[in-house]
């Protein structure tokens, strides 16, 4: 199975990195796909990514072809927006280097915040999209670690696998 | 009865150079891996440092069964001293061997 991921760095900086790490690609931020934030609300033919802290930009956001999934924050989704997301079939991305790169204090209340939102995202059938999003080199991590984040967030084997897969569909 | 120990290697890539057969980075880091994985745990899978073929890559090695569980402690460490690091397990093999071959493939990619 074909891995992909998602990293906010130069392209330059992870070409050399993705094959080692296990990975067919690795999508960069600016080049790939962009987060769509109150500055670039145009549809400029550019892949974007949404986030979801304002329901509002959210609910727009749905229902434009060029955003091809959103990406966790603060807020948790309703179910009705869960539902939308399903039926849309537009995937959740649940960013990794969030967890891995936070503070002791933080890791943990990010690590129950993201496993929650796995949880949800999995009972209402919306597919899953894991990421590291790295914005250092630190950050960055293989596809087997990444599997192994996958695991300790609720996805066993081949749930995991698939949600490693996914962005290579979207983007 | 003696059971032969079933060990399994990690080839760990390091974002950082770093220096292990230094006494005092190798404690450090497995000092690290301790708090992460929990000290029994830790004691259990008896990680140790095999190798290091260059200064950012090494080789550790741990008692069977364990490799999930240091994959994701490995994942976590992000300082090592005063040192900001990202470490990757790039594979992981029963036999030492193969991954000084693995090392070298990469080496000659790259």
């Amino acid at each position: 199975m074909a891995y992909f991921d998602l990293a906010a760095m130069q392209e330059s900086a992870v070409k050399s990195l993705e094959k080692r790490l296990g990975f067919k690609r690795i999508f960069c931020l600016g080049s790939d796909a962009e987060l769509m934030d109150n500055t670039n609300l145009q549809q400029d033919g550019r892949r974007k990514i949404i986030k979801d802290d304002s329901p509002e930009m959210l609910a727009g956001g749905l229902k434009r072809n060029d955003v091809v999934a959103v990406m966790t924050g603060e807020r948790s989704l309703s179910g009705k927006e869960l539902e939308t997301l399903k039926e849309i079939g537009k995937p959740l991305l649940i960013p990794i280097a969030r967890i891995t790169c936070a503070s002791e204090s933080e890791r943990k209340n990010e690590l129950r915040r993201a496993k929650g939102t796995v949880r949800e995202a999995m009972l209402h059938g919306v597919p899953i999209a894991l990421a590291s999003l790295a914005e250092r080199q630190e950050c960055l991590m293989s596809a087997q670690q990444m599997l192994g984040i996958g695991g300790l967030l609720g996805l066993e084997g081949a749930a995991a696998q698939r949600t490693l897969g996914v962005l290579g569909d979207v983007l | 009865m003696i059971y032969r120990r079933k060990l399994r290697y990690l080839l760990v890539e390091s974002s950082m150079p770093i220096d292990l057969r230094n006494r005092g980075a190798e404690d450090s880091l497995m000092h690290e891996l301790a708090k992460l994985m929990g000290e029994l745990e830790y004691f259990r899978a008896n990680v140790r440092l095999a190798a290091q073929p260059s200064d950012t890559f090494f080789i550790l090695s741990l008692n069977r069964g364990y490799e999930q569980s240091l994959t994701l402690a490995l994942t976590f460490v992000k300082k090592l001293g005063e040192k900001q690091i990202g470490l990757r397990t790039i594979r992981t093999s029963g036999t030492i061997k193969s991954l000084k071959d693995a090392y070298a493939k990469l080496t000659r990619l790259s």
